[in-house]
């Protein structure tokens, strides 16, 4: 595959061109990859405003119809709606764990069993979430299983 | 088929074969100890341990597929296990295998009741180990491929 690298004027807006003759599951892969990676998440942090890297960003858990985003340490509001970031960002390494959380899977250390077919993500930052079991069925298909 | 239909399917089979045969090993034990010597076993006991264990297996519909809190699935599973017991004593005395008066047979319907539950609960936490173990195995290579592992 033929890579090419082009300058730009500096204000000029940065582009990825991908050409292919079919969209396959390892371009796609990289396509959703770069878009989590490019990815970032306006957030109010005291009277300052911030930018997230979507990378950084452990999960997300809609508690009384406010949206949170979880870092390795903190914890922002976010003005973003559950349902938009998992339409938003389908395909890429988040993924709806339950009604109220969406996951990080590359923050993901590892599953553990819980009770009545559901599974706990263990976190890298030591935090553990339920994965409900009606989620179980797509994180399989996620993992390709 | 929708695939929370067919999962339920699955599991609702898997339990009737696992209760089915947990019921026959605790009714050959049962039987030995209680109705030793010259009974004959009509063959109707065949049918009615597969209804039995048909209608206990129909207990997995108590656990919703939907959300529930971790309190609520331990309750479910308290009601489960509730169910299971009437359900086996229901027969057990509607079938005509104990004599209700007599406080051993009830007390051994009971224990068996209880070890079928544990094994077969036992056997599931299993699978679940086993699948969880799959998911690690699935995750650490989905992991790899998009240059995450890394990271931390």
């Amino acid at each position: 595959m033929k890579i090419t690298i082009q300058d730009i004027a500096p204000g000029e807006e940065e582009e990825i061109i991908v050409r292919c003759r079919e969209l396959d599951e390892a371009l796609l892969r990289m396509i959703h990859g770069l878009k989590t990676r490019r990815g970032k998440f306006t957030v109010a942090d005291n009277d300052k405003i911030r930018q997230i890297d979507a990378v950084d960003i452990y999960y997300f858990e809609a508690v009384d119809n406010k949206v949170f985003l979880y870092l390795e340490k903190d914890v922002f509001e976010t003005r973003y709606k559950l349902y938009a970031i998992e339409d938003e960002y389908a395909n890429t390494d988040f993924f709806r764990a339950s009604k109220s959380v969406i996951i990080n899977l590359a923050k993901v250390k590892q599953f553990a069993p819980d009770f009545g077919g559901r599974f706990e993500a263990q976190m890298r930052n030591g935090e553990r979430l339920i994965i409900s079991r009606q989620y179980v069925p797509a994180l399989k298909k996620r993992l390709g299983m | 088929m929708k695939e929370s239909i067919k999962k339920r399917v699955i599991e609702l089979l898997l339990t009737f074969c696992m209760v089915t045969t947990g019921s026959v090993f605790v009714c050959a034990v049962y039987n030995r100890v209680f109705w030793s010597g010259d009974t004959f076993l009509d063959a109707a006991i065949l049918w009615q341990l597969l209804a039995m264990a048909f209608v206990c297996s129909l207990g997995n519909f108590i656990h919703p597929y939907r959300e529930v809190s971790r309190r609520r699935e331990v309750f479910n599973k308290g009601l489960h296990y509730v169910y299971i017991n009437v359900v086996v004593l229901g027969c057990g005395y509607g079938f005509g295998w104990m004599d209700i008066e007599n406080i051993f047979m009830l007390a051994a319907m009971m224990l068996g009741i209880l070890v079928v539950f544990v094994t077969v609960s036992f056997v599931i936490w299993r699978l679940h180990e086993r699948e969880t173990e799959n998911l690690n195995r699935k995750l650490r290579e989905y992991q790899q491929a998009a240059g995450c592992a890394s990271e931390q």
